[in-house]
């Protein structure tokens, strides 16, 4: 009896290590496949996201144009100590960088860059370049003032003695309404150019207004579509869905034709003689604001709708049963079981609207203009891919403060689509 | 408006003409035939046979004297509009547009 015991205790473990080894190999060959379909979404990731907004960060800091373009000068304003002017040596440098940026037409560059800084200074580093590629022989420094007298000033020299090195923090300063001075003191732009802090807090306030307004009136509509019975609701909902079947310019032309001051709404109102004169609905902030609202309210909307629809009829009506007002049941009972809904519905509509530009380009007014349309213009028109790097970095920050904020406010992991 | 007959007339005085430009890519494989077509398309003949389809003014001078002055009448370059043309300063704007519309930008704001 034993022997079979013993024998039968020594089978059991043997056993039990196979099938652990055999629990291992299965557990590992889970995890490659979990692995394996996880990693074409991660290499598009890292590839369409992680990447590029790596590189976007980096062009907010990077600018080589001066340093590539200019070596000489570089390397002989290293001696420079930034008081009164560079000696002889810095300027047979500037000259030889001037003639040599310009034979292979890379002066553009260069004056693109101090342009910045220095506005006007452009089409005078052409003709310099143009002129000192004639100059044979020194005294250079005469020579240079006498092509141009900005090569007198120290503020030139400090200028481009700061553009020199490639890891610079003018955009990101010039993004933020300040700047260093010929002594490297931060100072803030004159006010008569300062409008990025302005634009920002007006992107955020906008964006803010466009959350609570369609949070308003997306709440008491998702509640409709969730407590009416299936057939309703469905119907309700395809109508609540149908501005996704045009496109968003569409959508805010028909505004553009409801709002303006012979528009149909306008019309309205004075044929129903409650105003006599045509209220400035279009271009203005309320244009810009109902036009946003429109667009966004189904995101808002949507993830209320889809948690509304997990709470059960039964919770409120217990607490109504144990003696709890209408009001006060749904505060204290269906209020908060929504609360993941709204944070979610919340989150996508304020950082989709931080994006926006064309609808305010197109019915907001001259106070309307939001940050995404100045990083439009920098990238498009103006070629200014710093500054743009700079305020999309900049905005990117911002919203990465906002989102620990309501981190801590309403917790992650709270949220829920559904 | 010739065509739909509606009772508008251009007015020439104080014209703020509109440039367009001819652009060969850098490193093209086909630079020979790139410039042969522009200097083709800079000739007076070209030029002027191009304003029966629209009415862009020729660049190039020789092409005014053989276009109807039917047609000539409503081109921005024939010399009865051209007394009084205000040019486009691109240095100035390449210069300064940035600096001025941030500013423009900021006055709007207030």
């Amino acid at each position: 009896m034993t022997a079979v015991a013993e024998n039968l205790g020594l089978n059991i473990a043997i056993d039990r290590d196979a099938l652990k080894r055999r629990l291992r190999a299965v557990e590992q060959k889970r995890r490659l496949r979990a692995l394996a379909l996880v990693l074409p979404l991660f290499l598009f990731i890292l590839l369409s996201f992680v990447i590029p907004i790596g590189e976007l960060l980096r062009n907010a800091v990077f600018d080589p144009s001066i340093h590539a373009n200019m070596p000489l000068t570089v390397t002989a304003l290293t001696q420079w100590d930034g008081k009164d002017l560079p000696d002889e040596a810095a300027y047979a440098a500037l000259a030889t960088d001037l003639a040599a940026a310009t034979k292979a037409k890379t002066v553009a560059l260069v004056g693109k860059r101090l342009n910045y800084e220095i506005s006007g200074i452009r089409s005078k580093i052409l003709t310099s370049g143009r002129k000192a590629a004639l100059l044979t022989a020194g005294p250079y420094k005469d020579a240079m003032i006498g092509i141009d007298k900005v090569w007198g000033e120290r503020d030139t020299w400090a200028v481009l003695k700061r553009a020199s090195q490639t890891y610079t923090s003018f955009y990101v300063l010039d993004a933020l309404d300040l700047g260093l001075d010929a002594d490297g003191k931060l100072t803030p732009t004159p006010e008569e150019r300062a409008i990025y802090i302005t634009v920002f807090l007006r992107t955020l306030k906008i964006s803010l207004t466009v959350t609570v307004v369609t949070l308003l009136l997306g709440f008491p509509l998702a509640y409709l579509l969730a407590t009416l019975p299936t057939r309703t609701s469905n119907l309700l909902m395809i109508l609540v869905l149908l501005p996704f079947w045009t496109s968003l310019l569409v959508r805010t032309t028909a505004w553009f034709v409801l709002l303006q001051d012979n528009g149909t709404i306008n019309d309205l109102l004075i044929a129903l003689h409650l105003t006599d004169h045509p209220l400035p609905l279009i271009f203005s902030r309320f244009g810009t604001v109902v036009a946003m609202t429109h667009i966004q309210l189904p995101f808002t909307l949507l993830p209320i709708y889809s948690v509304m629809k997990t709470i059960s009829p039964s919770y409120v009506r217990a607490g109504r049963s144990l003696g709890a007002g209408p009001f006060y049941a749904f505060w204290r009972i269906y209020f908060p079981l929504t609360v993941p809904g709204i944070a979610a519905g919340c989150l996508l509509t304020f950082i989709l609207s931080l994006g926006y530009y064309i609808t305010p380009a197109l019915v907001g007014g001259p106070t309307d203009q939001m940050v995404s349309g100045i990083i439009e213009r920098a990238m498009n028109s103006e070629n200014n891919w710093g500054k743009a790097s700079a305020l999309g970095g900049i905005l990117l920050f911002a919203t990465l403060i906002l989102y620990f904020i309501y981190n801590r406010l309403v917790g992650i992991d709270k949220i829920r689509l559904g | 408006m010739k065509v739909d007959k509606k009772p508008f007339k251009i007015v020439w005085d104080a014209q703020a003409p509109d440039y367009d430009w001819w652009a060969i890519p850098k490193g093209t494989p086909n630079m020979d035939a790139a410039y042969k077509f522009v200097g083709w398309a800079s000739q007076a003949g070209p030029q002027a046979d191009q304003t029966n389809y629209i009415s862009y003014g020729p660049a190039n001078k020789d092409a005014t004297a053989k276009i109807s002055a039917e047609v000539l009448k409503d081109l921005p370059t024939a010399p009865a509009n051209m007394t009084n043309v205000l040019v486009q300063d691109q240095q100035f704007w390449a210069d300064n547009g940035e600096q001025l519309r941030e500013r423009f930008n900021a006055w709007l704001s207030k």
